[in-house]
């Protein structure tokens, strides 16, 4: 069975969505492989609760959704928005201030 | 174990009021998905009775997904997320549009309104000359 996430997990997946759209535009199955393969598997989505994030973050302009044919199948493929971009680096600080001092409060405790 | 429903699913996103192009799309996307799944379980040499089985444990449960829609306010039809407004909206604009149906009925229904209308002309030229018989039957007695 799946280890579950921690719940301090809130606004991670949307960070990992963006970061991965911003390479390259990927449909949803493609983005949760993308997700497990550059985490190491530390970080499992729950595969069908991606499309909400996703339609989620296209209804706020953040990425734009379009279809396309590839082998006989139609799929949805997302990109990054200019918007979508200026989320993901204001996430992207966010995220870097938060690790480095929860990093610096986990090795030195003593210091308060 | 069966293949889910995702038809009934995004049915059932419409009825928890969420946006009638988000349900759909996210349906057709769980199903395209779903396909994936049991693809990567055929190549993984999972047994074939067991491949519905790894595909939808990883795709996750309906009611879990359904929660996560209802936590996107953002992807509901706007009559649930303004309801006061769609209570006030909504009569007024049936009420501009209830002089357009009969217009709208013709468009819609067109080829029963063609036949209707042939069935109409031709009664009236039936009586027409069923009227000009009897005046000349007077005219000539």
């Amino acid at each position: 069975m799946a280890q579950s996430n921690p719940p301090f997990m809130t606004g991670i997946p949307e960070l990992l969505l963006l970061r991965l759209l911003a390479h390259r535009e990927m449909y949803g199955y493609e983005l949760v492989k993308a997700v497990r393969l550059t985490t190491g598997e530390a970080i499992t989505l729950g595969e069908g609760v991606i499309y909400p994030a996703l339609h989620n973050l296209e209804r706020q302009g953040a990425l734009k959704a379009r279809r396309k044919a590839v082998d006989g199948r139609t799929r949805v493929y997302y990109s990054l928005t200019a918007k979508g971009q200026r989320r993901l680096e204001r996430l992207h600080g966010e995220w870097q201030r938060i690790q480095s001092g929860v990093s610096s409060a986990l090795e030195n405790p003593g210091r308060a | 174990m069966p293949d889910p429903d995702f038809v009934a699913f995004g049915k059932r996103l419409l009825r928890q009021g969420v946006d009638r192009r988000y349900a759909r799309r996210l349906a057709e996307e769980l199903a395209g998905h779903y396909d994936d799944l049991r693809l990567e379980a055929q190549r993984a040499g999972i047994p074939p009775d067991a491949v519905a089985g790894f595909a939808t444990e990883r795709l996750g449960s309906a009611n879990d997904i359904a929660d996560a829609v209802g936590q996107k306010p953002e992807l509901r039809s706007w009559c649930y997320r303004y309801p006061q407004f769609a209570r006030f909206a909504l009569p007024l604009a049936f009420a501009a549009l209830l002089p357009m149906t009969p217009f709208i009925a013709g468009i819609n229904h067109a080829e029963s309104v063609l036949r209707w209308s042939c069935c109409v002309m031709l009664s009236a030229i039936f009586t027409a000359v069923l009227m000009l018989c009897m005046q000349l039957s007077i005219v000539l007695a």
